[in-house]
């Protein structure tokens, strides 16, 4: 391959919530096709240089293959002109007759400030219905409703520094090895250096993020409310607290800490309902205490409860209590999923807000804004949260609803219901850069949204970190940034003066501006150093954390450390923090309680790291993980397929066994979708479940029951084509391989030969046949013009070719024998056991081998093999690893 | 020192010969044999025949290393008579050989069954070099040749005879080629390939009568059900039979083959017999393997050692034909035995794997057969194969290293 540089652009990754900065590199393939590669940028602030394995992998998820590449209206495919035309023009009928709130925007997470700000705007300013929720919604609206309870904003105050920094850092509801990497390499690199930093996970599961804990709570499922708030009771009770700082900077602390004080009947009566051992609690508590330069970050486990805001709030009242906020190395941190939640909640993207973090209820607020924005029509009353919104589709009451960005028919709790109330939806409007995501089946109107690598605009991260993402590619097809989508709609509906941008930057500048209006200290958002950024000082924009005002013309890492806060006494406020359990609770028909989340590979419903081979090589199917012994228990084998039920509905996914797992509690990852399963969509199973006051759902605590779906016949098909999935299959998942798809098949009555043969025949000329009269065993290799086109193996249990060389193979005539093929691997005695990292592509095998050799810690390893240098997501498997095979090594770190 | 008579100069002599001068031979050697050559691997005859090889490599004992070893070598003379009582051979051309010990080793010949019209010339056995040496002569002259017989030496004969030009029809009994050592499917994929070579098989069929005019000429043959073959000569190889008409003469024991125990030791114990004329505890050999192993035991036997007795095995067999391969061990037919059955129309390839209580029994190999002597070994070993039960049909390779 020629190395020759083509062009290098920094821009800010597609993923997480991290915001980590990636220098995209073009080469030359020997065919001459563009090859990017991805590294981290060195001189970015969040990661400095270093990249997870989903990021190293952006370049792979740059194909053309599954773009949505043209508008279309009603299935006939339409120019740009035309499109913005009928979407305006029927926004406007529906708006016209049955007034503004049948309307309604849900967005995105992914979306950049830009295009979020614009259509905020459109919506609550002109439209002037508050009726836009976006996906942050399910992941962070707690966090909001907390910040802006304690703190009277929404305000993170800490940096990732801050991580670095703790003597204590406490890690609850967040497996950040795998959903944050890089902070996570960051926060083990930093107990390298200073061993004595103590690290405590709370979480159910025993997670690789485990690993690096010194003490680990495996609380049980949705308890960590009573254990926040009996931490705070205990801190207030022992005289841990910085009374200074309370009476200096916080009301109502003796009315919060009385309550929760009647509430703590001591430790061992708090252990007894958290699910762990008193001395565990204890020593928490204690450390808890002692350590001054103490951080919790917070996410999911939290934030995603029918009482996530009291338990965040529960949270930041041990900080406030304990005078540890905006401090290096002391800070309650809300840890963000998505790139750009950040930014969407500065804009004001959540139904309840109005922008640029000031509140719809607020009369002042109002004013300012509809003076700003010169509109007599802004939307008087919050609109509704996501799961109030879709409640609305079904009933009638919108009827026209805009998904930007986001998968809701996946996503969204109860997610059979939004199905159905899409299917119902009058008008569906989708603007997406796929053309195959579940809930782009339901659009009426489907706009091509550019992607990420042609995107142009800001993301705010975690930290509060604003970074350009730049774009480096051009568009696919006529996909167009929704920014210009969403201001070509708005010119269409008749407000071409508020509308009037020619690019992001223009847009940017207006909403730095109305951050600084009048704000003058009152409001924690302040963008006005950035709102008379010239074209070129915007497109060179260095990463910069807000506020960035006259004040903090180069931003702030932290803010509270003066004690002011944005609530109109200036105090902190202690809320009440009543603990409660999970909105439902397991019985006899729903034993289990399902924990949803995150693997380390995929992100959110795959639409693109489900394009990406070697995401694919960690985890590559669906799966529930449960406890060995309730494996036993059900009789379920691992690698067996299960039925996972709830009254909501049910799912197809393959058994792990996890000794991490509680007994009676199981995980299912968020990721997979009609696209790449046959009934993987776990949210399917959630009930929509709200926390009352931030409306995020309850995605952590599901009661459900699980079963054997009693397979008798599991197959495995590799071929270049999509293929119908088998008949009388029950199960299916597909991965794409280089150039061909993978399927899994799982059944009951298993197919003949003959059955399955005649299944592909249109594919293929001749067959290639192993049978077995003694066991289900069978293969089938097809040949079309004397080249392998498919490759099949059915068994009892799952054949595991390597799929990478079988994938290699099809399509090469005379490359090997036919039976060497169907053999489904090389016989040089190549390694085909799991790889582990996706990176190097280094294999389990390899591993185990050099660990076998004397390898005992993670950089030997990497030296040896260059496993876990690259990105380090692998290191806690390596980890794992090397204490499987030399257990006597192992610490009793974790529980 | 004793003088050793060995009668036939075929492969299991020449082994015999070998094993006897590794093992410290303390005998006076003669060997007799009525073909004009020295010991030759009939084996490659089909080879030989198709031109694939040189008649030098045939070759077995080089005439070197029999003057080496003071053997001495009479060829071209048949022998007539034994004498027991005095210990002596009478040959056909009027010698008389002394003996302590005797080795009848006068092999097997094709079976000439009693058909009108078998008397005169155009009837051909596949048996030694002379044979070959006709049918390449009727192949070089494209003649239009019936080979009665669908077994392996039918299958050799007729794809030589083929590859020389010659128009060949296959009349076999069996409903596919081969049908001893092959299962139907691969049967049915053989006769493909043996077509696609030219060669018509007329199956299920067996030759009624040869065909002769009024000058004796042979023009062809009728079958069993009346159709008339036209044809030039025909090629007998429906199955052989031993040569034991020397030992019956001289009252020995006899049963289709000369009776010998498992030390090749017949009822008069300065006679042994060994390979394809002998009946060795009641069973008949035709493969090279059992032979050789019976010349190891008598070679042993012979120098004073004490072997053990000879005991049958499973014998794989397989076809010499070049692009033809074939391998074939064990039990085909066993109705409560499971089967694996690769099939690969791709590159002529099948396999097919027969299992008995997780046992390997029996295999058959078409195309690929680089497996076979692996197989083979797992069914003389009889070990469980359930574990590489996924890999088996792919091979010994595959079956060891992936799990």
């Amino acid at each position: 391959m020629s190395q020759a540089c083509k062009n290098t652009t920094s821009t800010t990754c597609a993923y997480c919530g991290v915001g980590c900065g990636v220098v995209m590199t073009a080469t030359e393939s020997e065919s001459g096709a563009v090859v990017w590669r991805a590294t981290g940028d060195e001189s970015h602030p969040a990661n400095q240089g270093r990249l997870c394995v989903k990021g190293s992998a952006l370049g792979d998820t740059l194909t053309p293959e599954n773009r949505l590449l043209e508008p279309s209206i009603d299935g006939q495919t339409c120019e740009w002109d035309e499109a913005l035309d009928t979407v305006a023009s029927r926004l406007k009928k529906v708006i016209d007759e049955h007034g503004p709130d049948a309307v309604a925007f849900y967005v995105s997470g992914q979306l950049l400030t830009e295009d979020y700000y614009v259509a905020n705007k459109l919506m609550k300013g002109f439209i002037g219905s508050g009726n836009i929720d976006t996906n942050s919604r399910l992941c962070m609206s707690t966090a909001v409703v907390a910040h802006k309870q304690v703190f009277g904003s929404d305000t993170v105050p800490g940096c990732y520094e801050d991580l670095e920094l703790a003597d204590l850092l406490v890690i609850t509801g967040s497996n950040m090895a795998w959903t944050h990497p890089v902070v996570y390499q960051r926060i083990a690199a930093a107990k390298a250096r200073r061993p004595n930093m103590k690290v405590v996970v709370i979480d159910p599961r025993r997670t690789a993020t485990c690993d690096l804990a010194d003490l680990h709570l495996a609380l049980t499922p949705g308890t960590d409310g009573y254990l926040f708030d009996g931490l705070f009771a205990w801190l207030a009770s022992n005289d841990h607290t910085d009374t200074d700082f309370i009476s200096a900077h916080c009301e109502n602390f003796e009315q919060s800490a009385a309550e929760s004080l009647q509430r703590f009947k001591g430790i061992g009566e708090l252990a007894k309902i958290c699910g762990v051992e008193a001395s565990t609690l204890e020593q928490f508590f204690q450390w808890f205490a002692d350590n001054d330069r103490a951080v919790t970050v917070f996410s999911q486990g939290i934030n995603q409860s029918s009482s996530g805001v009291t338990k965040a709030a529960a949270i930041l009242h041990c900080h406030l209590a304990t005078g540890r906020i905006g401090k290096p190395g002391a800070t309650p941190f809300s840890i963000t999923g998505q790139p750009n939640a950040m930014g969407g909640r500065e804009v004001g993207g959540l139904a309840n807000q109005l922008a640029a973090h000031m509140d719809i209820g607020n009369e002042a607020h109002r004013q300012l804004v509809s003076s700003f924005w010169n509109t007599d029509r802004l939307a008087a009353q919050p609109g509704l949260k996501a799961i109030e919104m879709f409640d609305a589709i079904e009933r009638g009451e919108i009827k026209a609803v805009w998904i930007m960005a986001t998968n809701p028919v996946v996503s969204l709790p109860d997610a059979d219901r939004v199905r159905a109330a899409l299917e119902k939806c009058p008008t569906v409007i989708v603007s997406d850069c796929v053309d195959n995501s579940d809930t782009l089946a339901f659009a009426n109107i489907r706009l091509p949204a550019s992607g990420w690598g042609e995107k142009d605009g800001t993301v705010t991260n975690s930290e509060r970190c604003i970074s350009r993402q730049r774009p480096f590619t051009e568009p696919a097809g006529q996909a167009m940034p929704d920014w210009w989508i969403i201001t070509g709609v708005a010119q269409r509906m008749g407000f071409k003066d508020a509308f009037d941008y020619s690019c992001p930057a223009d847009v940017f500048r207006e909403h730095a501006a109305l951050t600084g209006t009048a704000n003058e200290g009152r409001r924690d958002l302040n963008l006005s150093a950035l709102a008379t950024l010239s074209d070129q000082e915007y497109e060179q924009l260095v990463p910069v954390q807000w506020p960035v005002s006259a004040s903090y013309t180069s931003g702030t890492a932290r803010l509270y450390a003066d004690g002011h806060f944005f609530t109109p006494s200036g105090k902190a406020r202690f809320v009440s923090t009543t603990p409660a359990l999970p909105g439902r609770s397991t019985d006899a028909r729903f034993p289990f309680w399902l924990n949803t989340g995150r693997i380390r590979d995929q992100w959110h419903t795959m639409t693109r790291t489900g394009r990406s081979t070697r995401l694919l090589n960690h985890i590559d199917e669906p799966f529930v993980a449960m406890h060995p012994e309730d494996l036993l228990a059900l009789g379920l084998r691992e690698g067996q397929i299960a039925e996972v039920s709830s009254p909501c509905g049910r799912i197809h996914v393959v058994v792990r066994s996890d000794a991490g797992q509680q007994r009676g509690s199981v995980f299912v990852p968020i990721h997979w979708t009609d696209q790449f399963a046959s009934a993987a969509r776990v949210d399917s199973l959630v009930p929509a479940i709200t926390d009352p006051t931030s409306g995020q759902p309850e995605f952590k605590q599901v009661p459900v029951a699980v079963t054997s779906a009693q397979c008798q016949w599991y197959a495995t098909v590799i071929t270049h084509d999509h293929v119908p999935p088998l008949p009388g299959s029950l199960y299916w998942s597909a991965k794409p391989l280089a150039g061909a798809q993978e399927y899994r098949y799982a059944g009951q009555q298993q197919p003949d030969l003959d059955s399955l043969k005649s299944h592909w025949q249109d594919l293929v000329d001749d067959w290639v046949s192993l049978a077995d009269s003694g066991s289900p065993h069978m293969r089938l290799v097809g040949y079309r013009a004397g080249k392998p086109v498919l490759w099949a193996a059915l068994s009892s249990e799952r054949v595991s070719p390597d799929s990478d060389w079988v994938a290699r193979m099809m399509g090469e005539p005379d490359s090997l024998s036919p039976a060497a093929l169907c053999l489904g691997q090389p016989l040089d005695g190549a390694d085909t056991s799991p790889v582990v990292c996706s990176c190097l592509q280094v294999r389990q095998q390899t591993l185990t081998t050099l660990i076998g050799d004397g390898a005992d810690d993670t950089e030997e390893v990497g030296r040896a093999c260059g496993a876990g240098t690259n990105c380090g997501s692998c290191l806690p498997e390596i980890t794992a690893l090397i204490e499987q095979q030399q257990p006597t090594a192992m610490e009793a770190t974790c529980e | 020192m004793e003088r050793l008579l060995i009668i036939g100069n075929g492969m299991a002599t020449a082994r015999l010969l070998k094993e006897l001068v590794d093992g410290g031979c303390q005998f006076r050697v003669t060997v007799i044999g009525d073909e004009p050559r020295h010991a030759y691997n009939r084996i490659l005859l089909s080879r030989l025949l198709s031109r694939e090889i040189a008649g030098t490599d045939l070759q077995l004992l080089p005439e070197s290393w029999l003057a080496e070893h003071n053997i001495e070598v009479i060829t071209g003379v048949a022998v007539d008579e034994i004498d027991r009582n005095s210990k002596t051979a009478l040959l056909a051309n009027g010698d008389t050989v002394q003996y302590d010990q005797l080795i009848l080793a006068t092999g097997a010949r094709s079976i000439m069954p009693a058909l009108p019209g078998m008397e005169g010339p155009h009837v051909h056995q596949f048996r030694t070099w002379q044979d070959c040496e006709e049918l390449e002569s009727l192949g070089d002259q494209q003649k239009n040749v019936i080979v009665a017989g669908g077994g392996l030496l039918g299958i050799e004969a007729a794809c030589g005879l083929a590859e020389l030009g010659a128009q060949v029809t296959v009349v076999h009994s069996g409903q596919w080629p081969l049908n001893r050592q092959l299962d139907r499917a691969a049967g049915h994929l053989l006769a493909e390939a043996l077509e696609h070579r030219g060669i018509r098989l007329m199956l299920g069929q067996r030759c009624a009568s040869v065909l002769r005019d009024d000058d004796a000429c042979l023009h062809g043959a009728t079958l069993e059900d009346g159709t008339v073959l036209h044809g030039d000569a025909i090629v007998f190889a429906i199955g052989i039979t031993p040569n034991d008409a020397l030992a019956r003469n001289a009252g020995l024991p006899v049963d289709h083959g000369i009776c010998v125990d498992g030390h090749l030791r017949s009822e008069d114990k300065s006679i042994y017999a060994l390979g394809e004329c002998a009946r060795v505890c009641g069973e008949n050999v035709g493969l090279m393997e059992p032979v050789n192993q019976h010349a190891a035991i008598l070679a042993g036997v012979l120098n004073g050692k004490d072997p053990d007795p000879w005991a049958p095995t499973p014998t794989p067999t397989r076809l010499k034909v070049t692009g033809e391969e074939v391998f074939s061990s064990g039990v085909l037919d066993d109705d409560s035995a499971e089967e694996i059955a690769f099939s690969d129309p791709v590159s002529q390839t099948y396999r097919k794997l027969i299992i008995k209580g997780q046992k390997l029994i029996g295999a058959v190999l078409l195309g690929d057969t680089s497996d076979g002597n692996w197989y083979h070994q797992l069914i003389i070993n009889g070990d469980s194969i359930q574990s590489v039960r996924q890999q088996l049909v792919f091979g010994q390779l595959a079956s060891e290293n992936i799990s």
